[in-house]
């Protein structure tokens, strides 16, 4: 009678992270409250760095950032940008906008609006790749203000980048 | 007599997006734009092989579209994205969920990102399974879906 010996390995080769501690809304890590201005440049919010020895590897990337506006009429936008390498010295491989508006004048000043964006995104190695990768998550900010309705936009936590390594047939 | 080691539980992975996957990308699939009376259009496709007889599938999106209301005090605009196992109306539909943007104009554009996660369980020996990803708009006056739009299927066992 013949062994039979089956070796299923997976094809999560490898898995990386960084969130804020704690990871909460309003988190007291240092790393917030970003806040933002109409002239504000891109921040780096978090990178991570995950091995591709193999070729035919996708990495699937998740994000997710909780900021508010705080803002009568003008809305907020923030663009949320994953790059492999450094900024602009890398690869965009992938880019979104989310938007917050409004806010309730109170007794004392206004009450916000939150907003939580998350999103999935995908980078593919279709030849063997020999170094580690590096992934940063970046945001750039889109506001507009006058005197009648200054704005206030702030990054204020949670923030969650992952990064699996996934070797496809 | 069989000597097996598992070592995780991620089978297969499938994925689509545009190219690039950015907010206004220059892909040829976008701009999707959307009335009441578009009715469902399709985002994306993709079809995950499949190992086990019975998997959990996880499924995930993202979505980037921009709201074109006229004046930012009208009714927010609607819409409803829909997950098929198979094709629209002809297969079974296994995720769906709304969300709203409200704005716009010379207030300045309302763009958006919607994210959605869903586990589908497949008790059926099927070699490949096929999921399509769907949008529908109502109660509105224009949403366009700008990117990015990325659709990923995961196959993990039970």
């Amino acid at each position: 009678m013949s062994q039979l010996l089956q070796c299923i390995f997976g094809k999560l080769l490898d898995f990386a992270f960084d969130v804020l501690r704690p990871n909460v809304t309003n988190s007291d890590s240092p790393r917030v409250p970003i806040r933002f201005t109409s002239s504000s440049e891109e921040k780096i919010l978090s990178s991570i760095t995950v091995d591709v020895h193999e070729k035919n590897t996708a990495v699937w990337l998740f994000g997710t950032i909780g900021f508010l506006v705080n803002t009568v009429i003008f809305p907020g936008s923030l663009t949320f940008n994953i790059w492999r390498g450094k900024p602009y010295k890398g690869q965009l491989i992938f880019s979104t906008t989310d938007t917050a508006q409004g806010g309730r004048e109170t007794s004392i000043g206004f009450d916000p609006t939150f907003r939580n964006t998350s999103f999935t995104a995908t980078d593919f190695f279709k030849n063997k790749h020999c170094n580690k990768v590096t992934y940063y998550l970046t945001v750039t900010s889109q506001l507009t203000s006058d005197p009648e309705d200054p704005i206030d936009v702030r990054l204020i936590g949670p923030i969650t980048f992952l990064a699996g390594t996934i070797q496809n047939k | 007599m069989s000597l097996q080691f598992d070592f995780d539980k991620l089978r297969n992975f499938a994925y689509d997006t545009l190219k690039p996957n950015i907010s206004d990308s220059t892909d040829s699939r976008v701009p999707i734009h959307l009335t009441s009376t578009t009715g469902e259009k399709l985002l994306s496709t993709i079809t995950l092989p499949l190992e086990n007889q019975k998997a959990a599938v996880w499924l995930s999106a993202t979505i980037g579209f921009r709201v074109n209301s006229p004046v930012p005090s009208q009714p927010p605009s609607a819409m409803r994205f829909r997950i098929w196992r198979g094709q629209p109306d002809t297969g079974t539909l296994v995720y769906s969920t709304t969300d709203s943007g409200q704005g716009g104009d010379s207030f300045g554009s309302v763009s958006r990102t919607t994210n959605l996660n869903h586990i589908d369980i497949i008790k059926t020996p099927c070699k490949s399974v096929t999921y399509t990803l769907t949008v529908e708009a109502f109660d509105i006056v224009s949403i366009s879906i700008i990117g990015p739009i990325t659709f990923t299927a995961a196959e993990i066992e039970l």
